[in-house]
């Protein structure tokens, strides 16, 4: 098409988003940056004022230093963990179902979509009471199957503690590691099986023809095809789903609200970086403090949209 | 892959997933048997209610003795609101960036790539002081408490990503009509209302939805903004149902999980294979 310059009209035809976006978007992010330096909190509230890198040295000294490395640690675990199951389970049921011989296959599809069409918040809390210790059906299934024992005895072996039943899901530190991970997989897998699906599928099939008449087994096949066309796919979905788990604040709020307890510490076993800023603001009042955190979040987030841009070459193709 | 299909395989592989498939529904089989006993509680025995046991109780409980319907109002009010909004800002925005040349276009396009990145929940303590601010201004109107300043914060936080989205579409539509249209003497904002804005329809759709379901499904702001319960959003008030004593109201609860699920189920069902398109895309662009 011609270039058109059009003089004023696309600032025109902008500026709702613009100002929109400025204000709602770009104004509150600077705010919060500066409320990081600033003592803001119940004590402070009207007569707040700036205080330079205090938040930050709380943070990163002394007894807050503990919680913070604690959180932190959990945090990438988590991000990391949730990618890596629900991306493998994702990919397992992707290449199960990549097969033109299989029937049934919307069927399945239909179904394996279903916790992505939930709204995330009430599947988790539907989590909340399913585990719940006393009441909850999964003890009950399990108690009936007779697997509750066998279950507990083989985390006891890696825990080396003694572990007892009905399982508390969400009120003792590993089982809840534990559970609020598997409420992810389940949130998660569905997205992780529809890219990979898609993936799989744009690789053309006259490329597998051609390996199997030069007599590559199927195995084969998938390494040395199927893997290296799936790693340029997924990488990036990769990276983004590292960086939205990050922040997924509901998997962990609505289930477990962060806890159990850590005994001399804010923050509880299954608390992340966003739990724990939000419960830093909203149920203590720091929010100088929950500041300072979410430029911790910030930080990293902003470090791996980076690489991801870097790898995918985003900023290059903006035309 | 293998040529022919090997029987032995393909039981497994249905093994397998209906295995998968089993463990996927099962909450929500449960959750739905739960909706509908009579009893309030989560003690039972058995898992399922026996066939005289069924009853709608719950349901009629939820509607009449609970805020539940005011509650999905709000949500609904709240999610369409900021649906619309985000619609006319970003189809403006988006045919912009996709049609003209300007300065500032690729710096602009940039910002936006990096904004998306970032989600709205970082800057929680700031947007609650900001709607603190704009109550006191606007005597209430879009302050904390009101249906209307929570729709903003969700147009704010979703303005980049769809912008990207409608930019990429029109990108992808031909040019011939609209240059056409120019040729004949229509003005450029005649040539977006009467040819562009008709040809955009299926993502402008999308666009819709996807700002419907965000609100809706968001729990975190609701959270912070809203004390007030004839104020709530379903995930707000949904979670008072359980913060308390969860066990004596689970079968209400999972009354008003199917209700409340249901909305965002057809539209997602019945809209899936755009939805689905355009939220990969969107992850794969990053």
């Amino acid at each position: 098409m011609r270039e058109r310059t059009s003089g004023g009209l696309p600032y025109l035809y902008l500026a709702p988003a613009l100002l929109l976006l400025a204000f709602l978007s770009l104004l509150p992010n600077l705010y919060s940056v500066w409320l990081a330096f600033t003592n803001y909190s119940l004590n402070h509230y009207s007569d707040y004022s700036f205080v330079g890198l205090r938040n930050f040295a709380r943070i990163l000294q002394g007894p807050e230093a503990v919680t913070f490395g604690r959180v932190f640690a959990w945090t990438v675990v988590w991000a990391g963990a949730s990618v890596l199951l629900s991306l493998g389970l994702g990919l397992f049921l992707a290449i199960l179902l990549n097969n033109a011989h299989l029937k049934g296959r919307t069927f399945y599809r239909t179904i394996f979509i279903l916790p992505w069409a939930i709204p995330a918040f009430i599947s988790v809390m539907m989590w909340q009471g399913l585990l719940n210790t006393e009441f909850g059906a999964i003890n009950l299934i399990l108690s009936n199957l007779g697997l509750d024992r066998a279950l507990a005895a083989g985390v006891g072996w890696f825990t080396s503690e003694p572990v007892t039943t009905p399982i508390a899901w969400l009120n003792t530190p590993g089982w809840s590691h534990i559970a609020v991970l598997a409420v992810n997989v389940w949130l998660a897998f569905p997205f992780q099986l529809t890219t990979c699906l898609g993936a799989l599928q744009s690789v053309p099939s006259d490329v597998y023809e051609a390996a199997s008449v030069d007599g590559a087994s199927a195995g084969l096949q998938f390494r040395r095809i199927t893997l290296p066309l799936l790693r340029s796919a997924l990488l990036p979905v990769l990276l983004s789903s590292f960086a939205f788990n990050f922040n997924q604040f509901a998997a962990i709020y609505l289930l477990t609200a962060g806890g159990p307890a850590v005994p001399g510490s804010e923050a509880g076993a299954t608390d992340i970086l966003i739990t724990y800023s939000y419960k830093l603001a909203f149920n203590l009042f720091q929010y100088g403090m929950a500041c300072a955190y979410a430029i911790f979040i910030f930080l990293l987030v902003a470090t791996l949209s980076g690489v991801n841009f870097k790898l995918t070459g985003a900023f290059e193709d903006v035309n | 892959m293998p040529t022919r299909p090997n029987p032995f395989r393909l039981a497994l592989t249905h093994l397998v997933l209906l295995a998968c498939a089993a463990l996927t529904v099962m909450p929500v089989v449960l959750v739905l048997a739960a909706s509908l006993r009579k009893g309030s509680t989560l003690i039972s025995t058995r898992l399922f209610p026996s066939f005289d046991e069924l009853s709608l109780a719950k349901y009629q409980e939820l509607l009449t003795q609970t805020p539940f319907l005011t509650w999905l109002l709000n949500t609904v009010i709240v999610s369409v609101v900021a649906s619309l909004i985000a619609l006319v800002v970003t189809a403006l925005a988006g045919y912009a960036f996709s049609r003209f040349r300007f300065l500032g276009r690729k710096n602009g396009l940039m910002t936006m790539m990096l904004l998306q990145m970032f989600p709205a929940a970082m800057a929680m303590v700031a947007v609650f002081r900001l709607l603190q601010y704009l109550g006191a201004a606007t005597g209430g109107i879009l302050g904390l408490n009101s249906l209307l300043g929570l729709s903003l914060v969700y147009i704010g936080a979703g303005i980049p990503f769809n912008t990207w989205m409608i930019k990429g579409y029109v990108d992808a539509l031909p040019r011939e009509l609209e240059e056409s249209a120019t040729i004949d003497g229509a003005t450029p904002t005649q040539t977006f209302l009467q040819v562009v804005l008709p040809l955009m329809g299926p993502i402008l759709a999308v666009v819709a939805i996807f700002n419907f379901i965000a609100p809706y499904s968001d729990f975190i702001f609701p959270s912070v903004v809203m004390f007030e319960e004839s104020k709530y959003t379903l995930a707000v008030g949904m979670q008072s149902f359980i913060s308390g004593n969860f066990s004596t109201n689970w079968t209400l609860f999972a009354a008003a999980s199917i209700l409340g699920a249901i909305p965002i189920l057809v539209l997602f069902f019945a809209l899936q294979r755009f939805l689905v398109e355009g939220l990969t895309r969107g992850a794969l662009k990053g």
